[in-house]
C-alpha cells in the first residue's frame, strides 16, 4: 500500500502548480500524464534492477541453462512489473482528481485507448532497457536516482517535450514514451490531421523497437560476458 | 588516515574515524555515478522539469519562486537516504552485532553517521541554486548573505536530525524506505517547499511546523531577498530546536532498538 501511496505527494505538488493558472489544456493533459509518470517512477527501478538482482541472488544461471531466452523472461517479468504498478497511476489519478475535480474532455477515446498502450509499452521498452545496462556499468548503487527523474522530464508524462530546451527534446525523442504522448495529447485536443497522430504512433513504435533492439543486444553482451569470465554469480 | 596522522585529543579522534568509516563503508551511493547523479545531476533535473511545467501550465515564474524550496528539499533527498543507509547496512552487513557487542560509546556512533553527509545536503543545495540561476536567472544581487548561509546551515542541520531520528527505523523495520518516503514526501507537501502552507488548515499549518525545512525555509526566503536575519530569527531558532528535538528523540530510539534486539537475540534481523 505504502508503495502507492509513495506517488501521492508528487501527484499533489505536481497539480498544484498545474492549477495556479488554471489552463484547461494543461490540467487535461495531466491528468493522463501525471498517473503514467507515477506508474513509470515506480516500475523503473523494479525492472531495471532484475538481472542485476538475479545475479546477486544467484538464480542467473538456472535462467541461463534453461531453453528460454533471457531477454523473454525479463520481458515477461517487465510486464509484470508494469501491471503490478498501474495502480500507483491510479492513486495518482484519484489525487489529481480530487484537486483539480475535472475529468479529461477527450476528443477522440478510442485513439488516446491505443495511445495509453503505446505509452505504458513504452515505459515497460524503457524501463528494460536498463537491465543489463545496470549490470554492464557495474551495478552502482544510486543508479536509477537520477534516471527516475531524467525518464519524467524526457518521457513528456507532464508536459510535451516540445516545451524543452532543443537539446533536451533532441534526447526526449529518443525515448518511445514522448511520442506516445505526443500522440495522447492529439487525443485529447482531437485533430482533423489524423496523419499526425498515426506518425506519432509510428515513432513511438519505431522507437520502442530501436531500443529493444539495443537492449537484446546488451542482454547478449551481459551473456557472452558471464559466460566467458565464468563469473554468473559475482561482479 | 586519521589513525595515524592525527594529533587531536582520542575523543575527537574516535568521533572522525567513526564519521569517516561508517561513510566509506555503509553509504552506497559512494561510487562516480551514484554520487553525481544523486547529489549533483538529480537537483538540476528536478530544477528543470518544475520549471518547464511551470511554462507549460502558464505559470512561468514557478521556478525562480520555488527554486529554494526545491533546494531545501533536495538536500532532504540526499541528507536523509544516506543516513538511513548507514543504519541499514550496517544491520543487513552483520556489522552491527560487533557494534552492540562491543563497549563503543553509543553517542560518539549515533552522531558520527550524520557528518559527512551533512556536506553532500549543501552541495546539492549549491547544484540547484546554480541550475535554478542558469536555467530561470534568479536574482542573487540583494541577497544577505551572512544570514543566508546561516539559515541554509540550520536548515540543513535540523534535515540531518531528522535522518537520524529516522535512523532506528531504518534498522528495525524491513520496509524502512517507505517510511522515509512518506517523510519525505510530507515535506514536499507541507514544508512549503511548493505550496504555501497557509493554503493549509490551521492545523496542518501547526504540524506542518513540526517537521525540518517549514521554519528555517522562511528565514532562507526572507535573507534571500535581503532582510536582516533578525527580521525572521524566531523561525531560524525553531528550525533549530526542531532538529535538536529529532537528535534526541532518535539517540533514545537508537538506545531502544538495542535494547529490545538484545532482549529477543533478534541482532541480525529485524526486531520490531
Amino acid at each position: 500500500m505504502s508503495l502507492h501511496l509513495a506517488s501521492v505527494p508528487m501527484a499533489s505538488v505536481i497539480t498544484w502548480i498545474a492549477m495556479q493558472r488554471g489552463d484547461p489544456a494543461a490540467l487535461s493533459y495531466l491528468l493522463v500524464g501525471l498517473p503514467l509518470m507515477t506508474v513509470w517512477s515506480g516500475v523503473v527501478f523494479r525492472i531495471g534492477y532484475t538481472l542485476n538482482n538475479e545475479m546477486s541472488n544467484q538464480v542467473l544461471q538456472f535462467v541461463y541453462i534453461s531453453r528460454t531466452p533471457i531477454i523473454l523472461v525479463s520481458l515477461g517479468k517487465a510486464a509484470a512489473q508494469v501491471i503490478w504498478g498501474l495502480p500507483t497511476g491510479l492513486v495518482s489519478l484519484v489525487v489529481v482528481y480530487l484537486m483539480t475535480r475535472m475529468v479529461p474532455q477527450v476528443a477522440d477515446v478510442g485513439a488516446l485507448l491505443i495511445s495509453l498502450i503505446l505509452v505504458i509499452m513504452g515505459i515497460a521498452v524503457a524501463s528494460l532497457f536498463f537491465s543489463p545496462l545496470m549490470v554492464l556499468v557495474g551495478g552502482p548503487t544510486g543508479f536509477f536516482g537520477v534516471i527516475i527523474l531524467l525518464g519524467s522530464l524526457l518521457g513528456g508524462f507532464v508536459f510535451p517535450v516540445d516545451r524543452l530546451p532543443v537539446v533536451l527534446a533532441v534526447f526526449a525523442r529518443l525515448v518511445p514514451t514522448s511520442w506516445a504522448m505526443d500522440a495522447v495529447s492529439l487525443s485529447i485536443r482531437g485533430t482533423d490531421n489524423s496523419l499526425a497522430i498515426l506518425g506519432a504512433w509510428g515513432m513511438s513504435i519505431l522507437t520502442a523497437i530501436v531500443m529493444f533492439g539495443i537492449t537484446y543486444v546488451m542482454f547478449n553482451t551481459v551473456e557472452k560476458k558471464l559466460r566467458v569470465e565464468g563469473i554468473r554469480d559475482v561482479y | 588516515m586519521f589513525t595515524k596522522e592525527a594529533s587531536w585529543g582520542s575523543p575527537v579522534r574516535n568521533f572522525l574515524i567513526q564519521a569517516d568509516t561508517t561513510y566509506r563503508g555503509l553509504f552506497g551511493w559512494l561510487n562516480w555515478f551514484g554520487y553525481i547523479s544523486n547529489v549533483i545531476f538529480r537537483p538540476v533535473v528536478l530544477v528543470l522539469i518544475y520549471s518547464v511545467l511551470g511554462r507549460f501550465s502558464g505559470s512561468p515564474e514557478v521556478g525562480r519562486t520555488y527554486a529554494l524550496g526545491i533546494a531545501c528539499f533536495t538536500m532532504a533527498m540526499n541528507i536523509l537516504p544516506g543516513i538511513a543507509q548507514c543504519y541499514t547496512y550496517d544491520r543487513t552487513g552483520g556489522t552491527l552485532s560487533f557494534f552492540f557487542a562491543s563497549p563503543a560509546n553509543r553517542l560518539e556512533s549515533y552522531l558520527a553517521r550524520a557528518v559527512l553527509h551533512y556536506p553532500n545536503g549543501l552541495l546539492s543545495f549549491v547544484s540547484t541554486m546554480v541550475t535554478a540561476w542558469l536555467v530561470v536567472g534568479i536574482d542573487f544581487s540583494s541577497v544577505n548573505w551572512g544570514g543566508f548561509i546561516l539559515a541554509v546551515f540550520t536548515t540543513a542541520l535540523s534535515i540531518a536530525a531528522l535522518g537520524e531520528f529516522l535512523g532506528p527505523f531504518a534498522i528495525a523495520f524491513r520496509d524502512w524506505s517507505n517510511i522515509q518516503n512518506i517523510l519525505v514526501g510530507m515535506m514536499l507537501v507541507f514544508s512549503g517547499v511548493i505550496i504555501p502552507l497557509n493554503v493549509f488548515p490551521v492545523p496542518i499549518q501547526e504540524f506542518a511546523r513540526l517537521l525540518p525545512i517549514t521554519n528555517g525555509l522562511v528565514s532562507i526566503r526572507s535573507t534571500f531577498v535581503g532582510a536582516p536575519l533578525a527580521e525572521n530569527s524566531g523561525y531560524l531558532i525553531r528550525e533549530g530546536l526542531t532538529g535538536l528535538a529529532y537528535l534526541a528523540l532518535g539517540y533514545l530510539g537508537f538506545g531502544l532498538f538495542e535494547k529490545v534486539a538484545r532482549r529477543n537475540g533478534a541482532l541480525e534481523q529485524e526486531s520490531l
